[in-house]
């Protein structure tokens, strides 16, 4: 049984930070809330039996059981307005001077309309790719989705964002045509 | 206008290209403009999705997973809801906790419900029944409840109590409250235990005064429920009328109705008998009105109360009872 806690407690500790920031980038930033829902998913996990699960399937339960967590909040209506102002803080650095502090709220301000349009499944899958570093297939493994409809949304995802990107600089965004001619 | 090779730029920046494809993927790269771009907008978007850093401190961890690990608090952790598997494992069920325990629990606790209720419902019968041996009731027929039986008394002015006046025995009944006249307050409560007594001990059947006392008490309650009913106000612009009071009365009184109706035939009095059987439909129609009824539904059930002078017959049969108790 002490041998069991010390596991979960190793697990936790690896992974509840990154399912918070996942959860935060998911929730537009509701820090309080992206905590209890990660809390919720590891006690989910805890009730489980966890330890027999293979290797690594952990993460991917935890992460899907999560992310169904953030979808039922979404279906609240609750966050949704929230989401894209999270998504500014997402993309602010920590230190800048004056001048690249109002570039980046324009940059920010692009990036926020543009998330707006994205479906949830592309925003979920890009998001484990890119922030938590997860396979095509860890990914088809945590949304119960297969490997070519992980690639499909990922690409899907960031040929709109970029389209849309190019668009609104096109139209007269210049600091975030500076961002992507750098 | 898009290079159809960008896909395999998203591939590569993945690291999810096939071996075979990356040398071809990268000399691409060097020749075409959109798919560079493309390259180049897809790592900046990495870059600062994955530059954000979570803002979970080292204290909120070891709370949140104190929360979960902690045994006091493994079923009692605030921000979740616990399941029926949860409870259930609570309460030294866990391995039990499956669907099919599941559904076969609430089986049996619907066969027991069910069970308790239909016993509860037919308790008065059988046991009204075997507590006169020597006048046997007769089971009420379907036609007695429907109110097609049509009331035998139909001259209010000819009416006459159809049992022997019985002299009161203050003695057997010193506890209740016995009143001196026909017209009693409507706020006294009519006691009805004895009744139920005998119904439950299987007691021989009851003196005649009090069956008398009983039947004239329930009588005058019925008039003055029904003179109540009458008096609810129709439908008013679209309002509903208000007859919570007079259903809830309706429904003490159906009851109480059977039992003195049940007794009246043991004694062989048929006029009450008579009368309570006419009275029974209309009391049943009242209870089961809705909390809003239709202003069809309440005047069709005065028209019949109007129709089967029911107000007079039971203003006249309860002071004939009181008297022949007085």
């Amino acid at each position: 049984m002490a041998s069991e806690d010390e596991e979960f407690t190793t697990l936790f500790q690896d992974f509840y930070p990154s399912l918070c920031r996942f959860l935060e980038c998911l929730l537009g930033g509701r820090i309080a809330l992206a905590q209890d829902l990660a809390q919720e998913s590891f006690l989910q996990l805890h009730r489980s039996a966890w330890d027999a699960m293979p290797p690594g399937e952990a993460r991917f339960w935890l992460y899907r059981v999560a992310r169904n967590f953030a979808v039922n909040e979404f279906r609240k209506g609750q966050t949704r307005t929230k989401f894209f102002d999270r998504v500014v803080e997402v993309m602010t650095p920590r230190t800048r001077n004056p001048e690249e502090e109002y570039e980046a709220k324009e940059r920010q301000q692009l990036v926020l309309e543009m998330w707006q349009s994205l479906p949830e499944d592309q925003r979920v899958a890009l998001l484990l790719r890119e922030q938590e570093q997860l396979s095509y297939r860890e990914i088809g493994t945590v949304l119960n989705i297969s490997e070519s409809k992980v690639k499909i949304d990922i690409f899907r995802a960031r040929t709109a964002l970029r389209e849309d990107w190019t668009r609104r600089s096109r139209a007269g965004a210049t600091v975030a045509t500076k961002e992507l001619k750098r | 206008m898009t290079c159809n090779q960008t896909e395999k730029v998203s591939l590569l920046i993945d690291g999810e290209l096939p071996a075979l494809e990356i040398t071809e993927v990268k000399k691409h790269l060097k020749e075409c403009s959109d798919c560079t771009a493309a390259h180049e907008s897809f790592l900046l978007l990495r870059s600062q999705l994955s530059s954000y850093a979570s803002t979970v401190d080292a204290a909120a961890i070891d709370a949140a997973l104190a929360k979960i690990v902690s045994p006091r608090d493994k079923y009692d952790t605030p921000a979740v809801s616990r399941g029926w598997r949860e409870r259930l494992a609570a309460f030294g069920f866990g391995g039990t906790a499956t669907p099919r325990f599941a559904a076969a629990a609430a089986l049996v606790v619907l066969a027991v419900t069910i069970g308790i209720v239909s016993l509860l419902l037919k308790r008065p019968d059988p046991e009204l029944a075997s507590g006169s041996p020597s006048t046997p009731i007769t089971a009420g027929t379907p036609d007695q409840v429907s109110g097609t039986r049509k009331p035998q008394v139909q001259k209010p002015a000819g009416a006459q109590p159809a049992t022997p006046p019985a002299k009161p025995k203050p003695a057997q009944t010193p506890a209740r409250n016995v009143p001196r006249t026909p017209r009693r307050r409507p706020d006294t409560a009519p006691n009805y235990s004895a009744i139920e007594a005998n119904v439950a001990t299987n007691d021989q059947t009851l003196e005649g005064a009090e069956v008398e006392l009983i039947t004239a008490r329930h009588l005058e309650q019925s008039e003055l429920l029904l003179r109540a009913f009458r008096n609810v106000r129709s439908a008013n612009g679209g309002k509903a009328p208000e007859i919570r009071y007079e259903r809830q009365r309706a429904q003490k009184l159906l009851y109480q109705n059977m039992l003195v109706r049940r007794e009246a035939d043991a004694k062989g009095d048929v006029q009450v008998s008579t009368l309570l059987g006419s009275l029974e439909p209309i009391l049943l129609d009242i209870a089961n009105l809705s909390d809003k009824p239709r202003n069809e539904e309440v005047v069709a059930i005065k028209d019949r109360v109007e129709r089967k002078s029911l107000v007079p017959l039971l203003q006249i049969n309860s002071a004939a009872v009181a008297r022949a108790y007085d």
